[in-house]
């Protein structure tokens, strides 16, 4: 069907190209003025420009325009009849011009036209009514049945009616009730009635005479029948199709609904599509058998759908995809009869045929190039190429080169604290703001070599430090560009900081989607956290580091400058913590480095101070050897049995000062128990609330409230007290957290430069990471206690071989659900007992090794061989209990217990298990495995990872069906 | 500013949206709200100082009417309003601003209420539920407006049908499919020679595609649209807070007849907010029975229009046995086509399809070539799995409305499942050639090539498929279904790139993931395979051949 056309015939463009146009600005009439007269087209534009038309023959000529005229008000409809009485020519229509405020009719007169110019119309005043409400439109007939003339009344658009009968009489009605938006009104000759569509949406039917009379009596407009439609309407239409019978036709929002004019429901077709506008008509006459009523509706897609009653029978599209017309009419034009006259919303006036022409869907061609099946190759080569460079993670080294490369940053701090920081405008809390402590600048440059999606740069910074802008984020940044920052980094909360290094973590998206994070860090000057003191003689703990590089000098002025002044050769420097600064205790931290000797000294009553300090050391021991270049700090995967490397620079007397430690993890535990009672009883306290409101609502009318209100009140007030408890118990978690921190930092910092296999500080300095971090549902000791468990059961630290792994993987299995405090605080403290010991066995060697040699650091030469050749020789000692597993136990279970910690009083197998080949995550539990077999201990070295990295996915499925 | 020159714009307002340009519409209503809204004209206020005197005086017989619903409402209804912020009665005389006739800033409000409806309107009959049974539970946002499931996730695993496949159809293949395997992953096995089914895609959908101006909507978007785009049309529009359908007290409204009418449109199509239209529709009922009951005439019925909209809503809300009287009365009122549609409905949610047939032979019986009826018909008899008889009425459909694409496009699936994708591609040539070109239609046509041996033609229509793709579930089921060109001509490869790309538009596709898996199974990678089931698994718990395939791979693979 719609395989079909509606093809053009006669077309033409209306004066005014603007979306001007409506249902009501086309007007097929004849105005009775030669005798074989066709349809003339009369078209009125919103703008009050006023067209009349008369196509001659196929396609448009300049001669069909028989009348063009500007109109002083918009034009809202066109209407043709019998408006006026005193006509002579009976057959002639005149045409009625609705303008907003009044409707102006006039006769139209044929000028003869000359030679080729063609004919004209002209316009005769005939008659002009005025009124005060603006229209919306007109319903024309002969109301009353009379003969010969027509009346017509205007719609307004409050829904009031003015009736225009000839000769100058006019009557207004107004309907009852409200009324909101207008709708049409049709005239049914037949019934002499008015159909009304109310804003109930109920077509209402209302006759004449009571109009006419209700304006006398003042009685109420009563309809004669009312239907319920049930949805807008876009236009309805009155045609009489038998004798007896007229159809009020009407196009609903979503409906084809069709009436007689007794009210009674003719059909009610569903349509599938957005309807835009119809026609309905009779192809011949109403009073002969077989007249047919035809309709034809418009879809908002420009087809156009053409019904004998409410049966399909013809669709045909509009050929160009041109927008659906606002307004249909059939129209008997010269030399076209029943041809389909349309305007579209632009004013384009055509008129169509229902042509056989086949409608051809043109598919537009899709713009594709010939495949060069090379060229295709090559890209699709060049697009793998470029996704395996994206997802290959094989070399780090050289992607993180790459990603350095896209993005140079160079992120520093100032080295002097300064103390000019704009408190207010950085919104420093006033009780920080009033310590005036000092503040760091730093400056971040970041120069991008390449195009990027996304660059986000954020800062890192221990707890209670502040950066002036933390996170920056750029969309869509250009390549080449380059940006400069000025930050301040300012203490924000009093709280003790366990670390002055700031972490610059930058992290970018190409636009390809490849992420990358490049990180880089840089320190905080310590003058933003101590200031100098008087050193104090005594301490309760009391650290040693000796400082075995001999590009470091172990002088204070080394480690310590910007607290010294130049060239000064103090021996001791007291700093005290800035930070929280409390009133009652001056927290004091002494160095002492050792006048003849490589020691330093570190001693302080508290352990929030040492931190930092340790960290300064230890970092600037590194930074100052690695610069002289002399030992690579390459990043291999740590062998098992090599030393830590850090030990050759710098090493720690083997004591970590573990009561102090575990204290503060004690208060810290007892600190998130009291949070979990608190919130408990919070929850206890909503409950109840709750309750209690619920019966307040479920009290009837009479009974008396007052009890119940004076519960609930003091419920909230107790309520909200509790909740005041937790916020600050909350507080000062977080202020334990932060010593928390301090003290994990003090432990890794001595781990970190003990004499251990370095693959055992690796493993303790991951367990001990900082900061540390309390979930709502975990709190850190929770989070913490399988990894010290396993440290304790497996692993390098293991304390015998004798223990069942199974009987222990068991253990774990039961403990899983409820976390015992005091366990884990016993594994943790033998974690540092062993440690310490660990690490005091292989150093007491080397320390009886240097001693051996007194005259070590006078002779820089002999010194640098020998520290090779003891390098060489932990080395081989290492490699040879690596391999053979026991030997070399005795003798160093020999050695001198010089340590102030008690001795090792476990039994023998204790070394050769820590030395162990492949200690790791213990497979072979039970007695069944003790034979090791073979195969069964090739399959464990396979699997045991030495370096306590997380097994990769295939390693743990391909054993999977053992293991799990 | 007159208010002539008000009125004017008025006029041109319902001119546009007679014409069907609700946008500008709504635009030029945003400016008269707000010149109202400056004059401080109260918006459903009393109406006791009207201007013109003539008014007055007609006025004054209904406003003794009113007075008893005005005073206890007045005060209520401007809640909704812009509050005046002086005085709302001092402009009413004062020569110095044109003052807005309330008749007027009511129309305006209403008009603009009516084009935001209109604007987002879908039928909510063409939305087809029918895979919502298990979520029987869901709000209604995820049912009514998630229009037809494009491509439900139950259809997965044979080159996919886009749009609207039916349920039964996923059904009926799983049971196809449980033995015509060999017994490794079976069903699952891309290419297979289990049942291939290809889109109905155009099934129902595409009804409107050819003739409605919101052929978007109807193809599976609609939550979209209304989602997003109704949405963005407020941003920005200051008076936007008139519309605020959550401030709204649906017992103040139910009186005013002549506005509730649209409100109710305004609640359940442009808000989509069912809760709130099914409250409304209880207080107009309210209002109702009380004056039937105070006139006790006795002889005036609920209208069957709220009875209708009460059913809808119910049916819309899951409740679908409270609904049934409400529509039975409506109907039994009028015979609304809508009411006997929702009927069927409800009867198919009750599984009781044999009575929606019943219902609706009844309505073909008085109106035997109303298409409509003769769809739903086909509808229910290819929900009850009676091919034949849903290809017979669907023949019908195509003889009486040849220009029906659901018909022609249900006929030419029939086809394709019965082995005849060449008698298939005619139907979906013959859709092409109506106008309806989309990328579904494409992607169909594609697979029709695919099977039918016109090789050539696949891939420019694939490409044409995914160059008109617009949602990425269309993207994801168009390279769901071009991974198996790669799969019958072995190139699994490519097959897994596809995939891979189908997963990029739609991560939650189980089809794809289990047919990775099955490829990766194939590659040797049974660990991948193993994830990528358990994947799928995660996506769609239900489904039978991941759980076909899992099982399998435990029996057959040590892991």
């Amino acid at each position: 069907m719609s395989l079909f056309n509606v093809c053009s015939w006669w077309s033409a463009q209306c004066s005014d190209p603007g979306e001007e146009y409506d249902v009501a600005s086309l007007l097929c009439a004849r105005f009775g003025l030669e005798a074989q007269e066709k349809d003339y087209i009369i078209v009125g534009s919103q703008t009050g420009q006023l067209s009349i038309y008369y196509p001659h023959r196929r396609g448009y000529d300049a001669t069909d325009l028989l009348l063009e005229t500007q109109m002083v008000a918009p034009i809202l409809g066109l209407y043709a009849g019998k408006f006026s009485g005193n006509v002579r020519n009976e057959n002639a229509n005149q045409l009625g011009v609705l303008l907003p405020n009044a409707i102006v009719i006039y006769n139209v007169l044929a000028i003869g036209g000359l030679a080729e110019h063609g004919a004209q119309l002209r316009l005769q005043l005939q008659a002009e009514h005025k009124f005060q409400r603006v229209a919306f439109g007109l319903c024309q007939g002969h109301f009353g049945q009379v003969k010969g003339r027509e009346f017509f009344c205007v719609v307004h658009l409050d829904g009031t009616l003015t009736f225009y009968e000839q000769d100058g009489i006019s009557y207004e009605c107004r309907f009852p009730g409200y009324r909101a938006l207008p709708a049409p009104v049709a005239y049914c000759e037949r019934t002499d009635s008015f159909f009304r569509f109310s804003a109930t949406w109920d077509l209402q039917c209302y006759s004449y005479q009571d109009l006419s009379h209700s304006l006398v009596t003042k009685s109420s407009y009563q309809p004669t029948w009312t239907q319920c439609v049930g949805e807008g309407i876009v236009d309805m239409r009155v045609v009489q199709v038998k004798e007896n019978c007229s159809y009020i036709m009407i196009l609903g929002e979503r409906n084809f609904i069709s009436l007689d004019d007794n009210g009674k429901f003719n059909f009610m077709l569903k349509l599938d599509y957005a309807p835009k506008c119809f026609h309905s008509f009779v192809v011949g006459y109403y009073w002969e058998p077989g007249a047919r009523l035809i309709t034809a509706i418009v879809s908002d897609s420009s087809k156009l759908h053409l019904y004998e009653e409410a049966n399909i029978i013809w669709a045909a599209q509009w050929p160009r995809q041109s927008p659906a017309p606002v307004a249909i009419q059939r129209s008997n034009v010269q030399g076209l009869a029943g041809g389909i006259v349309t305007l579209g919303a632009k004013g384009q006036l055509e008129v169509g045929y229902l042509g056989a022409d086949p409608f051809q869907f043109q598919v537009q061609p899709l713009n594709m190039e010939e495949l060069s099946f090379a060229q295709a190759h090559k890209e699709l080569q060049q697009l793998e190429d470029e996704i395996k460079e994206a997802v290959d993670v094989r070399d780090m080294d050289a992607l993180n080169q790459q990603a350095a490369d896209q993005v140079r940053l160079s992120f520093s701090i100032q080295p002097e604290a300064c103390d000019d920081l704009d408190t207010l405008l950085l919104d420093v809390p006033a009780d920080v703001a009033v310590k005036e402590l000092p503040s760091a600048k730093g400056l971040l440059r970041c120069k991008i070599k390449a195009e990027l999606a996304e660059l986000q740069l954020a800062f890192q910074m221990p707890n209670g430090i502040r950066c002036s802008q933390d996170t920056l984020s750029f969309v869509d940044v250009a390549a080449g560009s380059s940006h400069e920052f000025k930050l301040d980094f300012y203490i924000a909360e009093l709280l003790h900081v366990h670390s002055f290094k700031v972490e610059l973590v930058a992290s970018f998206v190409s636009p390809r989607g490849i992420p990358r994070v490049i990180q880089q860090s840089a320190h905080l000057p310590l003058s933003m956290f101590y200031r100098p003191c008087q050193p104090q003689k005594a301490a309760g703990i009391k650290l040693t580091y000796s400082i075995t590089s001999r590009h470091v000098i172990p002088k204070l002025s080394t480690f310590f400058g910007e607290f010294l002044e130049e060239h000064s050769d103090a021996h001791a420097l007291g700093l005290q913590l800035l930070c929280p600064g409390l009133e009652k205790q001056s927290e004091v931290i002494t160095v002492v480095a050792a006048k003849n000797s490589n020691r330093i000294r570190i001693q302080s009553d508290y352990v929030e101070t040492f931190a930092m300090i340790l960290e300064r050391i230890v970092e600037r021991t590194l930074q100052l050897d690695s610069s002289a270049g002399l030992i690579k700090m390459e990043k291999k995967k740590p062998k098992k049995g090599v030393l830590n490397r850090c030990v050759e620079r710098l090493m720690a007397a083997p004591f970590i000062p573990a009561q102090p430690i575990l204290h503060r993890i004690d208060v810290h535990h007892e600190t998130q128990q009291s949070i979990r009672k608190q919130t408990e009883q919070l929850e206890d306290l909503w409950q109840q609330f709750k309750s209690l409101q619920r019966q307040l609502q479920e009290q009837s009318e009479g009974e008396p409230k007052e009890a119940l209100t004076m519960q609930i009140e003091s419920n909230y007030d107790q309520l909200i007290l509790e909740g005041d408890k937790l916020v600050e118990i909350r507080r000062d978690e977080r202020k334990q957290r932060c010593d928390l921190n301090c003290a994990v930092a003090l432990a890794k910092w001595i781990i970190h430069a003990l004499n251990l296999e370095e693959r055992v500080v690796n493993v303790v300095s991951s367990v001990l990471s900082v900061p540390i971090e309390d979930w709502t549902e975990l709190s850190w000791e929770e989070s913490m206690a399988p990894g010290i468990d396993m440290l304790h059961h497996f692993g390098p630290l293991t304390r015998s071989k004798s223990t069942s792994t199974h009987g222990l993987l068991d253990a774990n299995a039961s403990s899983k659900d409820s976390f015992d405090y005091s366990r884990f605080r016993r594994h943790f403290a033998t974690l540092f007992d062993r440690i310490v010991r660990l690490a005091s066995t292989p150093a007491a060697i080397n320390t009886a090794e240097v001693t051996a040699q007194p005259a070590a650091e006078e002779k820089p030469p002999p010194q640098e061989q020998q520290l090779q050749q003891q390098v060489d020789e932990i080395g081989n000692m290492q490699r040879m209990l690596g391999d053979k597993g026991l030997p070399l136990a005795p003798p160093k279970r020999r050695t001198n217990m010089s340590s102030s910690l008690e001795a090792v009083e476990d039994d023998e197998e204790y070394d050769e298990d820590d030395l162990r080949e492949d200690v790791g995550y213990r497979k072979d539990y039970g007695a069944t495995d003790e034979e090791k077999n073979p195969a069964n201990t090739k399959k464990r070295s396979e699997w045991v990872n030495e370096d306590f990295e997380l097994p990769t996915t295939e390693e743990l499925f391909s054993d999977l069906g053992i293991w799990w | 500013m007159t208010t002539a020159t008000l009125e004017l714009d008025y006029f041109r307002a319902v001119s546009l949206y007679r014409r069907r340009s609700y946008e500008r519409c709504a635009e030029l209503c945003n400016a008269l709200l707000q010149a109202g809204h400056d004059g401080h004209v109260q918006l459903f206020a009393t109406k006791e100082g009207h201007s013109e005197e003539e008014e007055a005086q007609q006025q004054q017989q209904q406003a003794e009417h009113d007075a008893g619903r005005n005073s206890r409402f007045g005060s209520n209804l401007q809640r909704i309003g812009p509050r005046p912020r002086g005085v709302a009665g001092a402009g009413q005389d004062s020569g110095a601003s044109i003052m807005m006739p309330t008749w007027l800033m009511e129309g305006v409000w209403q008009l603009k209420m009516r084009a935001l409806t209109q604007r987002v309107y879908l039928d909510d009959l063409e939305v087809d539920d029918a895979g919502d049974e298990a979520t029987e539970e869901v709000e209604f946002e995820r049912i009514a407006t998630a229009a037809r499931p494009g491509s439900s996730i139950k259809t997965a695993f044979q080159p996919r049908p886009l749009t609207s496949q039916r349920q039964q159809l996923a059904k009926s293949r799983g049971s196809g499919i449980a033995h015509s395997s060999d017994g490794r992953l079976n069903s699952s096995r891309p290419g297979s020679a289990a049942v291939a089914r290809p889109g109905t895609s155009l099934s129902r959908p595409g009804s409107s595609m050819g003739g409605g101006a919101r052929p978007a909507s109807r193809c599976g978007t609609a939550s979209r649209v209304r989602a997003t785009s109704a949405a963005a049309f407020n941003v920005g529009d200051a008076t936007s807070k008139l519309y605020q359908a959550s401030r709204l007290n649906p017992t103040i409204y139910a009186e005013r007849e002549t506005l509730v009418k649209a409100l109710f449109q305004f609640l359940y199509y442009h808000e989509a907010d069912v809760q709130k239209a099914h409250s409304l529709c209880q207080a107009v009922m309210e209002v109702q029975r009380q004056k039937t009951s105070g006139a006790s005439s006795g002889a005036s019925t609920f209208s069957w229009w709220w009875q209708q909209q009460m059913g809808r809503c119910l049916l819309a809300l899951h409740y679908p046995r409270k609904a049934e009287p409400f529509l039975q009365q409506s109907l039994a009122n009028f015979p609304h086509p809508d009411t006997y549609l929702l009927l069927s409905r409800l009867y198919q949610r009750l599984k009781q399809p044999e009575r929606a047939l019943l219902l609706i032979s009844e309505a073909v019986d008085t109106r035997p070539f109303d298409v409509t009826y003769r769809l739903e018909q086909a509808r229910i008899h290819q929900a009850m799995e009676q091919q034949e008889d849903a290809l017979q009425l669907y023949r019908l459909v195509a003889k009486l409305q040849p220009i029906n694409v659901e018909s022609l496009a249900s006929i030419a699936v029939g086809y394709f499942y019965d082995n005849n994708p060449e008698m298939a591609l005619m139907y979906y040539r013959r859709i092409l050639s109506l106008g309806a070109h989309s990328s579904e239609l494409y992607c169909n046509i594609a697979l029709c090539c695919l099977y039918g041996g016109q090789i050539d033609l696949v891939l420019p229509c694939f490409q044409r498929a995914l160059a008109m793709a617009t949602q990425p579930e269309q993207k994801a089921d168009i390279w769901y279904n071009i991974s198996f060109v790669g799969v019958t001509s072995g190139d699994f490869n490519l097959a897994r790139r596809c995939l891979q790309l189908c997963l990029t538009s739609d991560a939650q596709n189980g089809a794809a993931l289990n047919n990775l898996a099955v490829l990766a199974a194939q590659g040797g990678d049974v660990l991948g395979a193993k994830s990528y089931l358990n994947a799928a698994k995660d996506v769609m718990p239900e489904a039978e051949e991941v759980t076909t395939n899992l099982q399998f791979m435990d029996v057959h693979y040590k892991l």
